[in-house]
């Protein structure tokens, strides 16, 4: 293990990407090549097979950090157009931008679901529920509450990174946990609202005997604040992950790109909110 | 490490972190428009606010929330150029996309 860390070093000392060695990332892809095919195609097995093989390969990477083996790349691009920035910060980006196309199509889909039906009520067939309407399935006043919770726990996220840059790692450390245990709340409320709906509202993925004109809202609703759902509890975990390892002494003013990275992800997940919440809760037909 | 080459924005970056950003003003302000959001259905139903204008009120304060949350919380309005175009480059397709899907 200590050959592969000194080799990761000498790798990314020499600014150019020989192997890297971790076969960890490549297990996660597998894990989401499965399960998504799973979901796609409604097989069971495959969406388990993705899940178990998800948390091996989160469970081998974690394992192999805590023995203080990294293959990280650290360092500043040299070439243009990139000269100057991080490879690390660079690469979240990109990632980012990934994941603002994924979530364009999610909402864009739930865009073109709402704009073929008919505003509710509409006798007999699938419609979309008005927010000012007494009868709207969804919580608003609990969602702007866990909206705060979010929009909080961005607030400590970047208290946290600009406590670490001075220095000051009590201060960090603090900031750090509050901004886990706000997302732990956030998803916390988000499966209180889902179990009022699931099973108070009648308000299922999929249409139902009680409320069958609500099957169409259902699957938009679902899929949308699900996949977010899913990305904030993702967060969370980088979230523990680095709350363990600066209560085990590491970061500080000079050693602070992990949670400037972490920031970066959280503060996306946030703004994923900001668009979602008035899409779903606050538009209506 | 070799980092020698355009050092220039890296450095911009470094010193920006010493200065004490408005973190916590854009906080309130994310909570102040929140809270003014959350109202506008009931205020469109007493007023009788078309539903486009409600529309195009809440997007637009939607977007001035997230452009304030990437440019001070996510540090891309201290970031060289060509990283605050990175995340941008992509709102050509976001658009492209969602007109095509309401209008097909």
């Amino acid at each position: 293990m200590e050959e592969h860390a000194s080799h990761a070093a000498s790798a990314g000392d020499a600014g150019h990407a020989e192997h890297h060695g971790s076969i960890w990332p490549f297990v996660l892809a597998v894990a989401g090549g499965l399960g998504f095919s799973g979901l796609a195609t409604h097989e069971i097995p495959l969406i388990l097979a993705g899940i178990a093989i998800l948390v091996v390969g989160v469970g081998g990477w974690l394992w192999q950090d805590s023995r203080g083996v990294s293959f990280t790349v650290k360092g500043n691009y040299e070439e243009r157009p990139f000269a100057g920035i991080s490879r690390r910060k660079l690469g979240m980006w990109i990632f980012l931008v990934s994941e603002i196309f994924f979530f364009t199509g999610l909402i864009g889909a739930g865009l073109t679901l709402r704009l073929r039906v008919p505003s509710c009520p509409s006798v007999g067939q699938a419609c979309w529920p008005e927010p000012a309407s007494p009868d709207f399935p969804l919580n608003i006043p609990l969602t702007a509450i866990n909206t705060f919770v979010l929009i909080t726990s961005s607030l400590t996220m970047v208290e946290a990174l600009h406590a670490a840059q001075k220095g000051n790692r009590a201060q960090m450390k603090a900031f750090l946990f509050a901004t886990f245990l706000l997302g732990a709340t956030f998803v916390s409320i988000q499966v209180y609202e889902y179990n009022k709906l699931f099973f108070g509202e009648n308000l299922t993925p999929w249409v139902n005997s009680v409320r069958p004109e609500l099957g169409t809202f259902g699957t938009a609703f679902y899929a949308q604040t699900g996949f977010h759902g899913a990305h904030v509890t993702g967060g969370i975990l980088a979230l523990l992950f680095l709350n363990v390892k600066a209560w085990r002494g590491k970061y500080g003013k000079d050693d602070h790109e992990a949670i400037e990275l972490v920031g970066l992800y959280w503060h996306f997940v946030d703004v994923v909110w900001i668009f979602l919440f008035p899409i779903m809760y606050l538009i209506g037909r | 490490m070799a980092t020698t080459t355009a050092a220039a924005p890296g450095a911009i970056a470094r010193v920006a972190h010493e200065i004490k950003r408005p973190y916590v003003q854009v906080f309130g302000f994310l909570g102040l428009v929140t809270l003014i959001e959350v109202q506008i259905p009931s205020l469109g139903q007493t007023f009788h606010i078309s539903e486009t204008l409600q529309v195009v009120l809440l997007m637009s304060t939607a977007a001035a929330k997230a452009a304030l949350v990437a440019l001070y919380y996510m540090h891309l309005k201290y970031e060289p150029r060509i990283l605050k175009l990175l995340p941008v480059a992509p709102l050509a397709f976001v658009i492209l996309l969602l007109v095509v899907l309401s209008t097909a």
